[in-house]
Parts: structure tokens; C-alpha cells; sequence
């Protein structure tokens, strides 16, 4: 069939009008076969131009659809949106922009009309080549997986979840009876904590900045939440072992690790701790307290179920104790629990694994674990909490009050290569605490650059700083000695070394990658960035999306923030899934993406390991390349690369842009 | 005569880069014409033989710098055209006549003094002689 093709040339006011004689190039694709309408407008992009553009299709029955006109970054949407409207499937429409490349930026009216119309006779070469495109749809699961329970992964859970929404199914069976059905449809979300407890380190702290408010205070309400709602399913103390699949339909397999307490039977009442015969440093005091071989974290962690370790447990190592069993007055001891594996379907992934601070000592100069009283920042945020191993008290190991205090800020921060930006201000307000609770304390502050970025710190800085803490500042080569009494911190200022004596020395450690990180990386096949923590999609634009479809990573995993940032991307995470993952709708997918004819295909793997989106694999039993539909975004690398041609770009194809370049390049 | 090229532009970086383009970029009447590609990386050799089969001087490749690429394609780019360049001088038509660029968005700037020094190139050495 004869194709019939419509041109229509957009002036852009005097833009294109002016510096292009339209006329010219109207009257002679006028006369190419197969054009039966070529029409200038004057202003294409306006309502009146978009109505002419819809009747003219109409009312000339085209069939494919040349626009000459700005650069289709800007307006090709609308009038492929106008071309559906008329009927014709969009992508037999094309555009051509003779204003950014032509108009614009030839001054001589001849050549610019010469260079216009071969870019018009281009789109119109194409024609006979446009492929329509049918927009495709999926199934798919609105429900989703958090990845850690901090303060990032509440705050997205909460969202995701904070709203149902009602669904009206409107069928008509075979007699015409139309049965309208009202169902209200919740979002599911799976959220996976490796440790006991939810609230990540956050609820370890006892006043945080920039309120300086009790941190366990103003997470547990939250905390709460998400262990009551019906549509969260909180699986603590669990690892993800398999993802499979892709945006829209993962499948994960969670291993929910033996805890040995049933989380139905028991109550909390703790009465089990006790007999325990078992004593270990506990880790999440950062080792100041010990713990029983039965705990919880820290008293007050949710849920309130503990947990029995498994390497230190008597009963569990073949030892004849039962003493937590014969504690528990409600029989929720299992000891024949075991490891369960389950799994889950879901639309979207968000990865929130959190951060650690570095071990101290990496950084042998500061005499952290070879001096009783170097601690890191974490231990003095427990000493410091009325839930930590002294009740709040600031005390040595000798468990006597210091009366001097040496903090040492950018501890590790020329060796790891970047500043964790949240020591200024979490070491200030440890400071400010120390300072409330022990006022004659004399503390130094050594440090090589402040880093206070935000409206709120500086605020906080000046507080300390006339509550009397000394900052001093020298060139990052602090020393850490030891006289038999006290602690000797050295340092260089820019004309001599010099020394203070301190009772205790503070570390502000760097904030470095969880450690499970590299393994969700490999599952899921993601990049990390040279640091070890999560690449982002686009650290401006995209700051919190995995470069995988459906995947965010977000929180202190992506890079170290405080909280009120862990906290937005939570949020924001949660924002882009509700946009896309909608309650009892299907995904549109991308309509541009690359096909594999399996005829042609050979079969020798070459795309597959090109893809950048691994959206290609192998079908075994037909021995060829299949593109993911879900996955494939569109760049073409396959096509290029395939050496029999079987792979075919949607609306870029090898005869589309031939036929583009026999005209412009004649 | 003029030089003709054919430049191919990633649709995601160097091309949306020249809605910047207003008046920072004069033409003197090259012949040079700009195809979008959707990635540089979609850009085969196939497509670059055609522009010569076609009477093009030289094909420039306009794609993402280093490590900005989304797909890394830029790369796979890079190693295809090399090899196209050591292939096509056998064929007597100089290295030089294809050209890879790193262009990022909104360097519109870049982008045309790289059109324009490309068409310099070009005019210097002139039309590609048959290859037949």
C-alpha cells in the first residue's frame, strides 16, 4: 500500500520563518511520491498549530507524519501525543529540527533552505521504513522489600505503606451485564533486618544533633508502627540470599536465622538473661558491656524479643545448660528452631544496610586498643546513653570521672581519601553532652578543617564553643602516647609540635560501608563506588537510584549522612515506587528498546555481555540472545555490536538511519 | 565544494545540549548534518560505512566523556571505531575522517567548535576518492 505521508514545516514565529525560506521547501516536497500534504504553520507547538496538525491528519487520512520544526527534545512528546489523538500510532511520526541545527546557526538564507530541505527529504526517506511501536504493559507486584532497618528503611516503609488504596473493577460477562466490584488493595512491604532489632544505629544514640533530642524518644514511635502494621512484615534478625528478576517482579529469598525464642510466646519480660551462664562483650556497646549468650542489643531495642547466639550458647554447642528454658515461664525457648528460607515476590527493591565506622585501629597512631581510655566515637555515644553499659555516667575504665578529655576529629580521613561530613557536628554535640553532665571537664578539640554545612550547625558549634571547649587546630598528624598516668596527644600547628594531656581521647573514625553491602552488590549486580558504598544512578539528579531499574539505594549505604538526609531518601525512594508501582495497575514500559529476531540470532553471546543493564540472556534450549523488555532501556550497544543483524533497535534501525543519511549526505 | 559530514549525536547528552545552542554556534554554510542515535553506542560500523557509501568527507561521533556515559557505551564505541579507522585505511580513506568526540551535555559550545574544526579538517583534505 502507498504510504501517505503529510509534512508539515513549523516557522517558529520569525525564528525559522525568517532565516528559512519555508515556501521553497513546502512546494518541493509538495511533489515527492507518496507526500500528499506538505503545509507550513506558523507557530506548530501552539493549541491552534496542534489542532491544525490533528485535523490535518484526519482530514487527509495520513499515514505517517513529518514534522520539521525545533528539536524534538522539546516538543516531539506533544505531537506524538497529537498524533495518537488522530489515530496514528506515534512512532510514524518523525521530527526533524531545522532550528537548533539549522536556523540558528546559519546566517546565509540559501544555505540554511539548502540544509533545511535535505533535513526534510531525510524524515521523509525514513517514512517508508517507520515501524509502529504498540506500548507495552506488565503485570506487576506493587509490593516491596527494605533492605535494613534504619532510619532510612522506616521512614520509606512508612510511606510505602501509609495508604491503601480502592480499587472498582468494572467487568461485563458475555450477555452485556456490566458487574461493578470495589476492592481495597494494600502495599505489602517486606522489611529485612539482619540484626535483632530495628532502628539501625540511630536508636543507639541518646541525643542527637541538631535538636540534641533523644534519639530511642523520637524513633520508637516509629518504631512501633512499623511493627504493628498489618501491611508491614518486619523480619529481623534475616539476610537476603537470592534476588532474581526484574523491576516490577523480583524474587528474593530471605534466610529468617534461627532465634531460638519464639517472637509468638514471648513476652519480653527478660527474665531469661539472667541465669544465663554466659558473659561476652556486647558489640552493640562497641564492647563496653557484656552480654549473655541470650540478649537483646540494648535494653528497650524493638521488637522486644531476644535472641540466643548460637556460637557462644552452651545448649547449643552440645553443653548440658538449659537455664534461659527453665527461666522462661512461658515455654518460648526453642531450642530445635531452625534456619527458614522464604520467599517473597515484589515490585521494587530498596537497599538501606546503612554504614559503620571504621575500626579505629587502622589508624595505629591514635593507640586506640592498646590504651584502655582511646575510644571511638560510638563507645562514647553509649557511655553516654542512659541505656548504655553506665547508665549514662562519663567514666574511664577505671571507673573513675576524667577531667580532661582529648577529641580527635578526621581520624582516617587522608587515608580513606573523603570527609564523612557528620563527625563535626555528632562530636560537638558528644562535647556538649559531656560538658552538661561533667561541667569542669576540660575538653580539646583537635581538628584539621570544621565542616558545618548546614543552617543548624553552626548554631550548635558556637553553643560549644562557649561552653569552653578549646578547639585547636593542627595539620591532621595527631599522635596518641601514654605516661603511666595520663594520655599525651601531640600535635603539629603550623610553627611548632606540641602536646596536651588528656585522662580520655575521643575518635571520630570514618564512616565506611556495611559489610553486607559487596554481597547485595554481587546479588543484584550493582555497581559500588571506589569508596565501597553504593554508586548512585547520578549523584546530582538520581542521588538515591541503583543503576537497575527498580533498585534504590538509600541512607549511609549510598555515602555517610546524617539522619535527617537518611531520612528524605527513605521518603524519597518511597516516592518514586508509589509514582511508578501503582495499586491494581500495569507498568508501561519503555516503547523504544531493542529486539532480538531469534531466526537471525547465532547465538554467540556477544550482546550479552555488552548490555549495561544485563537485560540480556541466554535461552538454553533455543541457543539464542533474549532482551528484556523490562530492563532494556534502549541504547543501542547490542545492535551495533551483532555481528549477524539480528538485533534490531526500535525506531533506530540500520534501513531508518541509512535512509536518513543517503539524503543528508547527498 | 564544501565538506560534508555526518555527525552522529547521543540523543541523551550532546544532542539535548543544543537547545544551548542559540547563537553560540555559526555555521558558515558547512555541510554538516547532525543524526540522532538514541547512544553513541548504537552507532555501527554499518552506519559509519553508509555515510561514506553516501559521499560523506568524514562521520564525527559525538558522545558522552569518560565515565559519564549511562551504559559505558562510549567506550565500546571508542574500540569499535578505532578498529573501523585501521580497517578503512586499507581501504585508502584516512583515520582521520572519522572522529570520536567526548561531549557532555549542555556543551554546546564544545560541540560546535568541534563540528567546526572537523569541517576544517575536512576541507584540507577534501572528498574521499572511490573506493571501487
Amino acid at each position: 500500500m502507498q504510504e501517505r505521508i503529510g509534512v508539515f514545516v513549523c516557522k517558529c514565529g520569525p525564528n525559522i520563518g525568517d532565516k528559512i525560506d519555508v515556501d521553497t521547501i513546502v512546494n518541493e516536497v509538495k511533489n515527492i511520491d507518496g507526500v500528499v500534504t506538505a503545509k507550513s504553520h506558523n507557530l506548530l507547538c501552539s493549541n491552534d498549530g496542534l489542532e491544525f496538525l490533528k485535523e490535518e491528519i484526519i482530514k487527509g487520512n495520513l499515514s505517517r507524519v513529518v514534522v520539521a520544526a525545533c528539536t524534538p527534545k522539546m516538543y516531539e512528546q506533544k505531537f506524538m501525543n497529537t498524533c495518537e489523538e488522530a489515530g496514528l500510532n506515534p512512532f510514524l511520526f518523525h521530527m526533524t529540527n531545522i532550528r537548533e541545527q539549522v536556523a540558528w546557526v546559519t546566517p546565509d538564507k540559501i544555505l540554511a533552505t539548502e540544509k533545511a530541505r535535505k533535513l526534510c527529504l531525510a524524515a521523509i526517506n525514513r517514512m517508508s521504513f517507520q515501524e509502529p511501536i504498540e506500548k507495552k504493559e506488565i503485570d506487576v507486584q506493587p509490593d516491596v522489600l527494605v533492605v535494613g532497618g534504619g532510619v532510612a528503611g522506616l521512614e520509606a516503609t512508612l510511606t510505602l505503606t501509609a495508604k491503601g488504596r480502592k480499587i472498582i473493577l468494572v467487568e461485563k460477562d458475555d450477555s452485556g451485564k456490566t458487574e461493578t466490584t470495589e476492592s481495597a488493595q494494600f502495599r505489602r512491604v517486606y522489611l529485612v533486618e539482619k540484626s535483632p532489632c530495628i532502628g539501625g544505629v540511630s536508636a543507639r544514640f541518646e541525643e542527637v544533633y541538631q535538636t540534641m533530642e533523644c534519639a530511642p524518644c523520637m524513633l520508637s514511635p516509629e518504631l512501633q508502627e512499623v511493627l504493628q502494621k498489618e501491611n508491614v512484615e518486619t523480619l529481623t534478625y534475616s539476610e537476603v540470599e537470592e534476588i532474581v528478576g526484574s523491576f516490577g517482579n523480583f524474587t528474593v529469598k530471605i534466610r529468617r536465622k534461627a532465634r531460638y525464642v519464639s517472637e509468638e510466646a514471648c513476652i519480653g519480660c527478660n527474665a531469661c538473661f539472667e541465669p544465663c551462664p554466659i558473659e561476652i562483650p556486647n558489640q552493640y556497646d562497641g564492647g563496653l558491656s557484656k552480654r549473655k549468650a541470650i540478649y537483646l542489643p540494648y535494653a528497650g531495642a524493638l521488637p522486644n524479643v531476644p535472641v540466643i547466639d548460637r556460637l557462644n550458647c552452651l545448649h547449643l554447642n552440645g553443653k548440658e545448660c538449659n537455664a534461659c528454658e527453665q527461666a522462661c515461664a512461658f515455654g518460648a525457648i526453642n531450642f530445635e528452631d531452625e534456619d527458614r528460607l522464604i520467599e517473597k515476590n515484589v515490585g521494587a527493591i530498596i537497599l538501606a544496610v546503612g554504614s559503620k565506622l571504621s575500626d579505629p585501629t587502622q589508624f595505629p597512631q591514635f593507640g586506640y586498643g592498646k590504651y584502655d581510655n582511646v575510644l571511638s566515637a560510638i563507645q562514647l555515644e553509649r557511655l553516654n546513653a542512659s541505656n548504655g553499659p553506665t547508665g549514662g555516667k562519663i567514666l574511664l575504665r577505671n571507673g573513675q570521672e576524667p577531667k580532661s578529655i582529648a577529641f580527635i576529629y578526621c581520624v582516617g580521613r587522608k587515608e580513606k581519601g573523603y570527609c564523612s561530613g557528620i563527625c563535626c557536628m555528632y562530636m560537638s554535640a558528644l562535647a556538649h553532652h559531656v560538658k552538661e553532665k561533667l561541667p569542669d571537664v576540660k575538653i580539646y578539640s583537635f581538628y584539621t578543617d570544621l565542616c558545618l554545612p548546614k543552617k543548624e550547625h553552626q548554631k550548635i558549634f558556637e553553643k560549644v564553643l562557649a561552653k569552653g571547649v578549646e578547639f585547636i587546630r593542627s595539620d591532621g598528624s595527631e599522635y596518641v602516647d601514654y605516661d603511666g598516668k595520663k594520655l599525651i596527644v601531640k600535635y603539629k600547628t603550623e610553627s611548632s609540635v606540641k602536646s596536651v594531656l588528656a585522662d580520655m581521647v575521643i575518635l571520630a573514625p570514618p564512616v565506611e560501608p556495611a559489610k553486607d553491602i559487596e554481597k547485595l552488590a554481587k546479588l543484584l549486580d550493582i555497581p559500588l563506588d571506589e569508596h565501597g558504598f553504593f554508586s548512585e544512578e547520578h549523584i546530582l539528579m538520581k542521588p538515591f537510584g541503583a543503576p537497575l531499574e527498580g533498585v534504590f539505594v538509600v541512607g549511609t549505604c549510598q555515602g555517610p549522612k546524617d539522619i535527617g538526609d537518611s531520612v528524605a531518601q527513605g521518603s524519597a525512594s518511597a516516592g518514586k515506587i508509589l509514582s511508578r508501582l501503582m495499586l491494581g495497575e500495569k507498568l508501561e514500559l519503555e516503547p523504544i528498546v531493542a529486539e532480538i529476531d531469534e531466526e537471525i540470532c547465532c547465538g554467540c553471546n556477544t550482546c550479552i555481555g555488552l548490555c549495561p543493564f544485563s537485560a540480556i540472556h541466554r535461552d538454553v534450549e533455543k541457543k539464542v540472545s533474549v532482551i528484556d523488555d523490562t530492563l532494556c532501556r534502549g541504547c543501542g550497544t547490542c545492535v551495533a555490536a551483532c555481528p549477524t543483524g539480528a538485533t534490531k533497535a526500535k525506531n533506530f534501525t540500520m534501513e531508518q538511519i541509512s535512509a536518513e543519511i543517503m539524503e543528508v549526505a547527498k | 565544494m564544501n565538506p560534508k559530514s555526518v555527525i552522529f549525536c547521543c540523543s541523551w547528552s550532546s544532542y539535548p545540549g543544543l537547545q544551548l545552542s542559540e547563537s553560540l554556534y555559526e555555521d558558515p554554510g558547512k555541510q554538516n548534518n547532525i543524526i540522532i542515535s538514541m547512544c553513541s553506542g548504537r552507532v555501527s560500523a554499518e552506519l559509519i560505512l553508509e555515510a561514506f557509501n553516501n559521499d560523506a568527507w568524514g562521520v564525527m561521533v559525538a558522545s558522552c566523556p569518560n565515565e559519564k556515559c549511562e551504559h559505558d557505551a562510549n567506550y565500546k564505541t571508542r574500540r569499535r571505531i578505532i578498529l573501523l579507522q585501521k580497517m578503512l585505511e586499507q581501504f585508502g580513506i584516512k583515520p582521520e575522517r572519522i572522529k570520536l568526540e567526548w561531549i557532555d551535555k549542555g556543551e554546546a559550545a564544545k560541540l560546535k567548535l568541534a563540528i567546526d574544526d572537523f569541517s576544517n579538517e575536512l576541507r584540507k583534505m577534501g572528498p574521499v576518492l572511490s573506493i571501487n
